[in-house]
């Protein structure tokens, strides 16, 4: 029993209300910081993505975080 | 290996023994991967699904029997399962971002509700990525 990756994002921007923002050069330290909210979030996304390298592009939620490429 | 976009027909034992699995959570019984999202799952997770494949080998209602029962035996199976996962990631990318995002997924999944907290997160990052 397992369930499937968050969707993740190196190329792409996250931007949070926090001011947390990832981008390929710190993401694993942008996401270790924004981590909870981060994975949480990322989990089940309708976004443009596939099963390999995901792509998240314009997502956004009412309370106030946005993805960008 | 099949796969079903329906229930497994021990979704109502793992409610009863664990607690509701998340959304997106993906089973195997014997040879059948079930899928009640809907959503195709990718090769790393089905390399996850035959591992518990292999395990369960011909006797599937022994396996989840103790499975559900047994806390240690559930946390030993499902690192076995992660440990195939993350080597099937590292096939199909290099990118060290993407690898790390992986096996942090994976240690959260591993440590959480869905198998009923059996390992601290640190200990399953361990196990899972810092075996080899």
């Amino acid at each position: 029993m397992t369930q499937r990756l968050p969707t993740y994002v190196v190329e792409a921007r996250l931007v949070l209300l926090t001011d947390i923002e990832i981008s390929a050069e710190n993401f694993e330290d942008a996401l270790a910081r924004g981590k909870d909210l981060a994975i949480k979030d990322f989990v089940d996304i309708k976004g443009n993505h596939n099963d390999s390298a995901f792509e998240v592009v314009s997502v956004s939620k009412k309370d106030g975080w946005r993805l960008t490429r | 290996m099949k796969i079903l976009y329906e229930k497994p027909p021990v979704y109502d034992r793992i409610v009863k023994a664990i607690g509701t699995p998340p959304e997106g959570a993906i089973y195997t019984y014997g040879d059948t991967i079930y899928v009640p999202s809907g959503r195709t799952p990718d090769k790393a997770l089905i390399t996850h699904e035959e591992t518990h494949s292999l395990q369960q080998g011909n006797y599937p209602e022994v396996w989840w029997n103790r499975y559900l029962k047994d806390v240690e035996f559930r946390a030993e199976q499902e690192l076995a399962a992660y440990r195939m996962q993350i080597e099937a990631v590292k096939r199909t990318t290099r990118d060290k971002h993407k690898r790390g995002a992986a096996l942090e997924h994976m240690a959260r999944a591993m440590s959480g509700p869905m198998y009923g907290n059996v390992i601290s997160y640190l200990d399953a990052w361990k196990a899972i990525g810092g075996y080899a």
